[in-house]
């Protein structure tokens, strides 16, 4: 069973989402990375991708795997076949998003909508690094993490209002920091 | 990406729609920092590269067209010269370095200072655009001690061995964080002038249990 986990205990995989949920992102990193080669040599074999786009797809599969992780969507049983089939699944999007793209001549082209999908903004990251740490901390729990307000305010020993009203100021603060940078 | 920015500060909006556009820019921006972070460790960890990051036009493929004529020009030269590889140091460096793929792994989590000659330089050298990112590099205020040692691969890889033996030196000397790196790309660019006894210095230097300690034995060897 654990095997087909990627060697992850149940009590391992009940870590990893709670670990996910605060962006500790440390475990997460050193199970996947591991598999990272594996998926890559897979999407190479079945489909004769090249080496870019496998590692594209792997990675896509990763990011993807978090967020299902942190809606509580996967479950103990299979990951490895899961996850190679979303590696598959994301590499036979970009290649019909790459035909897409040509059948119908558009005047944006595949490369940008990847890193407009892939990349962070600007303007964003600026205001984000300016916030204060806590404000972070709450709103990538909130936002990123899934968690409920309730399950932040246990996890900070403080009341749900005072979450939530320190959430509203958090993104009060973001709003004007962006509005410096846009 | 910007109408959304746009639309999160100006305008009037329920909760649930503040909290849905931050809720996917917050995904965005943690995302980026996610992959950077993954493909650090890949590398590190697993030796595992993306190799060249996607360009636009031509540059998409400079690099794979660079390293198959440096190799092109290598084979022939073998092939009419025999000897000519072991006699010439310099085209060893140059073949070491037109094989090296070099890719800048971002700005890593905890970066607090944000700057766009940063990120245009970063984008830039991960395309393999040497020349605009040493730009880059160098219109930076105040380079940190990682932005001096890309600038000095920067040169590095543009031919400009002489820009880069400072910089190298540097990177080596002050810190540790790139001292391995720079230990060997500095033999290279030692080899590459012609300062034989330099590279040699440099390329004895490295340790058994450090960087590229094999490749360096093995160039020690070919240029003895």
């Amino acid at each position: 069973m654990e095997n087909k986990n990627f060697g992850l205990t149940q009590a391992d995989f009940d870590r990893l989402v709670v670990d996910l949920k605060r962006n500790d992102t440390f475990f997460f990193e050193q199970v996947f990375t591991k598999q990272f080669e594996e998926t890559i040599v897979y999407l190479k074999r079945e489909y004769r991708a090249d080496h870019e786009d496998s590692y594209d797809a792997a990675m896509d599969a990763l990011i993807a795997f978090r967020l299902r992780f942190v809606q509580g969507k996967l479950s103990y049983g299979n990951l490895r076949f899961l996850f190679t089939k979303m590696a598959s699944q994301m590499y036979l999007k970009s290649k019909k998003n790459k035909v897409q793209t040509v059948d119908n001549d558009l005047l944006v082209n595949e490369e940008t909508v990847e890193t407009e999908n892939r990349e962070m903004s600007l303007e964003f990251n600026k205001a984000w690094q300016k916030l204060g740490e806590g404000c972070k901390d709450v709103l990538t729990k909130y936002y990123y993490g899934k968690m409920k307000l309730l399950e932040i305010a246990n996890e900070l020993s403080k009341s749900p209002a005072t979450v939530r009203k320190q959430k509203e100021r958090c993104v009060k603060k973001m709003k004007e920091l962006i509005s410096v940078e846009i | 990406m910007k109408k959304k920015l746009h639309h999160l500060i100006s305008e009037e909006l329920s909760e649930k729609e503040t909290d849905e556009i931050m809720g996917a820019l917050v995904t965005q921006q943690m995302n980026a920092e996610l992959r950077q972070r993954l493909a650090h460790t890949l590398k590190e960890k697993h030796g595992i590269i993306r190799s060249a990051e996607r360009g636009n036009g031509k540059i998409k493929y400079l690099n794979y067209m660079l390293a198959i004529a440096a190799s092109i020009t290598v084979l022939i030269a073998l092939v009419f010269y025999p000897n000519w590889a072991g006699d010439s140091p310099q085209v060893l460096a140059q073949q070491y370095l037109s094989e090296q793929p070099l890719s800048h792994p971002g700005t890593f989590k905890g970066a607090t200072v944000v700057d766009e000659q940063r990120t245009q330089a970063i984008v830039a050298f991960n395309q393999g655009d040497f020349t605009k990112a040493a730009t880059h590099f160098n219109a930076l205020e105040a380079p940190t001690a990682e932005d001096r040692y890309y600038l000095g691969l920067a040169y590095l890889k543009n031919g400009d061995y002489e820009q880069a033996v400072p910089l190298l030196v540097e990177s080596k000397t002050k810190g540790k964080r790139f001292t391995q790196e720079a230990q060997w790309f500095l033999g290279l660019a030692h080899l590459a002038l012609g300062n034989t006894e330099s590279a040699i210095n440099e390329l004895k230097a490295i340790g058994k249990d450090e960087w590229k300690y094999k490749e360096a034995v093995s160039l020690l060897e070919q240029i003895h």
